[in-house]
């Protein structure tokens, strides 16, 4: 049987490519016209039919509600994110919210999910495919920016299925792009690579050593691109006109579209030559039956006037990663440039000038994710690989515990595969089950973190609090892949889950889980905690009510001796409440500044000496 | 909405792929701009059929436009589809591929705009804004060899400039002899090889009972990989993580990476993605995750501490010596102007002897460097232990009130004017920190 092909697809945020791996090389498959990539656009055409690719961009802007771009910025999102709100303020098509607070588009009254629109993307890689070999490709490695969180890589592979493809592997983009960089050959190195393509901008910094890949830090900016760019130059060209026929030419789609198709490729030739001719013959009508023509010349120089700031945000963030990380320019070794963007001489010399690097001429910006993605799939499938990808848990993985707080089992940028215990301990006398929320992300609050999934564990011994004892593993295999189990260490009972569905549940909806599950709660089991609080609360408590006469006499005279005994009381006071209430976070920190005064008191009494 | 018809009157099919007439001169025609619009969408490779429903009118309308410019000679025939542009022929698409090209050619680059001038030109505009065609100079060339290859003898690789004999003076005589076949054939490593060896997993010798029952399981794994993982759970189990990375003991952080990385290769389940390797899954996750573990370890875990290690042979210190030098060293960065690394160093001092002085050095630092919750910490720690001294109450309420904690902020400091010190200038000082708490509780 012969091996079955797996392709690499790099699912972009303006345009996608496809590559293979054949006879040990990896190639683009170009498609239909030629090109080497295909816009990622969706759209519906008038009479109801689906365009996808270069066939939608060429219609972008007449037919603008019923495109959708940079779909990739709302895959996996809640509908409250940021990101949302950001697209739903600049694309012109209608953004609505789904069922589970995710993001559905409407086009021409039919709603589709994001997951659907990456979906006919992917299909378009497939069908590429397909005609180019003249075989059915069922299997692929996907690549997603590094900061893509599991419900966003989740939704790319529920893509990928929707498309009649298996997901494999979903790889970061900055890995896959080291991987074809590194591809080949042997070495050593720690590099950055510089990814500013359509509609995104990354950094990353990895760890090569001798087929070995290793991400260390990632950054970017999802709204920052090649796009931002065109805009300039459209904005530089309306101007002019206006200035010259006191006619404002955004009015008129048609006119827009025009003028964008000229800027991006007007953009495209400065990389290469020092000035370029835009002529755009009858861009409009004057109404008095006469048609103007739009011809100017556009420089590099102006350009890049232009577009300066643009690429000077980029350097700032590559300063802050380096900083953040805690490496210094004097480590890495190769800068590798990605995205259509990276042509342009500007941000090649900045660029230069920023990590005191001659940028990596080796790798061709608009294919090298692509080609990194077909390595990995070639890496897994093939016998004779030589190529280790190290991935790492982009976010942090816990559960909630007592009070809402996030208790986290996985670090951030823990290398997979991997797993984590730790036991977990009952909060109510008699508790018979526990719940287990699984959660993703960095804060110490519960509900501000991405909710994976939930079970709960029934069957517990009646016991008083803090007595039954409850293992919890998290395990991530190499795919990624998020299982979780919670063992009653008593009985060996267990449960467990395979994180796969989405839930994307707000945060008001996760407080609400926080209240209405508070009997069925868990806590860390770092002691039976509140007991022994409550007991090292009351030792304190004994001393400090003992020497609190003499104290008081001692320094009720001062400036500030009033003061402090008053303070001294409240102490007292609340400490006394935390221990009624049982409220252990509260007599934690009453105890802290019971000691305190304990300490003062003890100071005072010996300094007089008495 | 009306679907495209399969041919237009006049024009002709709509699979047909039409493109502007050079010869047609648009100054003359005195279309109206609907009509330029159009014509400016023919590229000679987009079907009539996707032209008309990416003009984004509606259909009659474009099909009117369509014929209009076909009947003024405004458009023409394109030129001959490709054989492959059609879906579904089967047949290879114009730009044809290039299968296994020979690893060294590097086609010259291609000036991409130039090959295009006509773009510039009113009669003749250019078939489409297209992403352009990239020159070919990027492909990753093809490796000479792919093949895993398995220690081969050092002597017959043929060492390119600068490679590093491992008997060199800088190797080490402990160095083991058996170096990854990687190092030796690496032609670009601007690191010093042959400074670290990472050692082999050694041989499974004499398998105990249960190894040879996991030797017999039934896998896909081969016997030799089989051996190698059971002697990888031996070093797993033996707990020494230098050895199961196989560096020397107090090898540098570079060199646990490169262990980390070669012993990666051997036991990342990746290796056997797809394979029914049985009870072996199990077996490599648990090496793999003790290699992991024992990088992160020795890596993070008081790295600076081991750096010295050498000088730590020749002048034993105990851990309050240590750390009474780590503090020194940590004044010394801070005055230097280098207060991450200071933080770091504080750090390293307090956790090896946790003493108040070096904690509320520490949490000035932390302070200073915007750590706040690093500085509270530290902070909190120097009250509990010296919690008579107001110096250590005055950091306190500073990093409280950095927090926004005012009320605590306020106790601390209130509790410790109230201790009265000799010292005015503290007293002053706490006095004026005190009202500033106080205006912040204000506001």
């Amino acid at each position: 049987m012969p091996t079955e092909k797996v392709v690499g697809i790099d699912l972009g945020t303006t345009n996608s490519c496809v590559a293979i791996v054949e006879d040990g090389t990896p190639v683009v498959i170009p498609n239909r016209g030629g090109y080497k990539t295909t816009p990622s656009m969706v759209a519906i055409a008038e009479n109801g039919k689906r365009l996808v690719g270069h066939i939608a961009k060429r219609q972008a802007i007449t037919n603008a509600e019923n495109t959708v771009y940079a779909s990739k910025r709302l895959i996996g999102r809640k509908w409250g994110s940021a990101a949302v709100r950001q697209s739903l303020e600049t694309v012109p098509y209608r953004i609505v919210e789904g069922p589970h607070d995710d993001v559905r588009i409407m086009l021409r009254d039919q709603v589709f999910s994001v997951s659907e629109i990456a979906a006919y993307i992917l299909q378009e890689m497939k069908l590429i495919t397909e005609e180019y070999l003249g075989e059915e490709v069922q299997k692929a490695v996907v690549t997603v920016p590094a900061y893509f969180n599991d419900a966003q890589r989740q939704a790319t592979k529920d893509a990928g299925r929707v498309a009649g493809l298996e997901v494999i592997r979903i790889i970061n983009e900055p890995t896959a792009a080291a991987l074809a960089y590194g591809f080949g050959k042997t070495m050593e190195r720690r590099v950055s690579v510089y990814d500013l393509g359509g509609g995104t901008f990354d950094i990353s910094i990895l760890e090569i050593g001798n087929g070995v890949f290793e991400v260390m830090s990632t950054a970017g900016d999802t709204f920052l691109g090649g796009e931002d760019f065109d805009r300039r130059i459209i904005d530089w060209l309306v101007a002019g006109f206006q200035r010259e026929h006191k006619i404002d030419l955004r009015k008129d789609k048609m006119v827009l579209q025009r003028l964008k198709d000229v800027a991006e490729k007007a953009k495209c030739e400065l990389s290469s030559v020092r000035e370029t001719e835009i002529n755009l013959p009858f861009i409009i009508s004057t109404g008095r039956n006469e048609a103007l023509h739009l011809q100017t010349t556009l420089s590099r120089e102006k350009l890049e006037e232009l577009t300066a700031d643009l690429v000077e945000r980029t350097i700032d963030i590559c300063a802050r990663t380096l900083e953040e990380a805690e490496i210094s320019k004097g480590d890495l070794e190769e800068v590798i440039l990605v995205g259509g963007m990276t042509r342009m001489p500007l941000v090649q010399q900045r660029v230069a000038e920023f990590f005191g690097l001659e940028p990596c001429k080796g790798v061709h910006p608009d294919e090298v994710v692509a080609l990194g993605a077909a390595i990995q799939a070639s890496a897994l499938t093939d016998e004779k690989h030589e190529i280790l990808l190290l991935d790492v848990t982009p976010h942090s993985l816990g559960i909630m515990i007592v009070g809402g707080y996030f208790h986290k089992l996985i670090e951030q940028n823990t290398t997979v595969p991997t797993s984590k215990s730790h036991v977990f301990t009952t909060v109510k006398d008699n508790q018979t089950s526990v719940k287990i929320l699984v959660l993703q992300g960095e804060s110490d609050r519960a509900e501000e973190n991405e909710l994976l999934g939930e079970f709960v564990l029934n069957g517990l011994r009646r016991a008083p609090r803090g007595e039954v004892e409850i293992e919890v593993t998290f395990h991530i295999s190499a795919d990624g892949i998020v299982s979780v189990t919670a063992r009653d260490l008593e009985t060996g009972l267990e449960q467990s889950i395979t994180v796969t569905a989405t839930s994307g549940l707000t945060e008001d909806e996760l407080k609400k889980m926080v209240e209405a599950n508070k009997d069925y709660m868990v806590e860390v089991r770092s002691g039976q905690e509140f007991d022994r609080a409550r007991h090292s609360a009351e030792k304190v408590l004994d001393e400090v009510e003992s020497l609190f006469p003499r104290v008081s006499d001692i320094i009720s005279g001062s400036d500030f001796g009033q003061d402090a005994v008053k303070k001294a009381r409240s102490v007292i006071e609340r400490v006394r409440a935390a221990i009624a209430h049982k409220d252990l976070a509260a007599l934690t920190e009453g105890t802290e500044a019971l000691s305190r005064t304990l300490n003062m008191f003890r100071g005072v009494v010996s300094k007089t000496g008495a | 909405m009306s679907a495209v018809p399969p041919a237009i009157p006049d024009v002709g099919a709509t699979t047909q792929r039409l493109a502007q007439n050079p010869r047609f001169d648009p100054l003359k025609a005195g279309f109206g701009t609907e009509e330029y619009f159009v014509w400016s969408r023919f590229d000679g490779i987009t079907t009539l059929k996707d032209l008309i429903l990416m003009t984004g009118l509606p259909t009659d309308r474009a099909i009117d436009i369509v014929r209009t410019l076909w009947q003024r000679g405004a458009i023409v025939a394109g030129p001959e589809p490709s054989a492959g542009a059609a879906r579904g022929t089967g047949t290879l698409p114009a730009v044809s591929r290039v299968s296994s090209p020979p690893p060294t050619t590097r086609p010259p680059p291609v000036a991409r705009v130039t090959t295009q001038p006509a773009v510039a030109r009113v009669t003749a505009p250019p078939p489409v804004a297209r992403v352009p065609t990239p020159p070919p100079v990027a492909r990753v060339p093809t490796p000479p060899s792919v093949a895993r290859t398995t220690t081969p003898p050092r002597s017959t690789m043929a060492p390119p400039v600068g490679l590093r004999p491992p008997a060199s003076s800088v190797a080490p005589s402990t160095a083991r002899p058996a170096i990854s076949p990687t190092r030796s054939t690496n032609d670009e490593t601007h690191r010093e090889p042959g400074l670290t060896v990472v050692a082999p997993i050694p041989e499974l010798t004499a398998p105990t009972g249960s190894e040879q029952r996991a030797l017999a399981e039934p896998s896909a794994m081969s016997e030799s990989d089989r051996r190698r993982v059971l002697a990888g759970l031996r070093l797993v189990s033996a707990g020494d993580p230098w050895q199961l990375l196989g560096v020397p003991r107090g090898s540098d952080k570079r060199a646990l990476k490169r262990a980390f990385f070669e012993r990666s290769k051997l036991f990342h389940p990746d290796r056997y993605y797809g394979k029914e390797i049985g009870a072996y899954a199990g077996r490599l996750f648990t090496v793999f995750e003790a290699i992991t573990s024992a990088h992160a370890d020795l890596t993070d875990g008081g790295q600076s501490r081991r750096n010295t290690g050498s000088a730590a042979a020749t002048a034993p210190q105990t851990p309050a010596e240590y750390a009474a030098e780590l503090f020194d060293r940590a004044c010394v960065a801070e005055v230097s102007g280098d207060p991450p690394q200071a933080l770091k160093l504080f750090a390293a001092a307090v956790k090896l002897d946790g003493q108040a002085r070096y904690l509320r050095r520490a949490a000035e630092c932390a302070l200073a460097g915007g750590e706040l919750r690093t500085a509270e910490d530290y902070a909190k720690k120097a009250v509990a232990l010296e919690g008579s001294d107001p110096s250590m109450a005055r950091i306190l309420g500073k990093v409280l009130r950095q927090l926004g904690k005012f009320e605590s902020a306020e106790e601390v400091l209130v509790m410790a004017l109230a201790m009265k010190s000799e010292n005015d200038t503290l007293m002053r000082e706490l006095a004026a920190e005190l009202r500033a708490v106080r205006a912040d509780l204000v506001r």
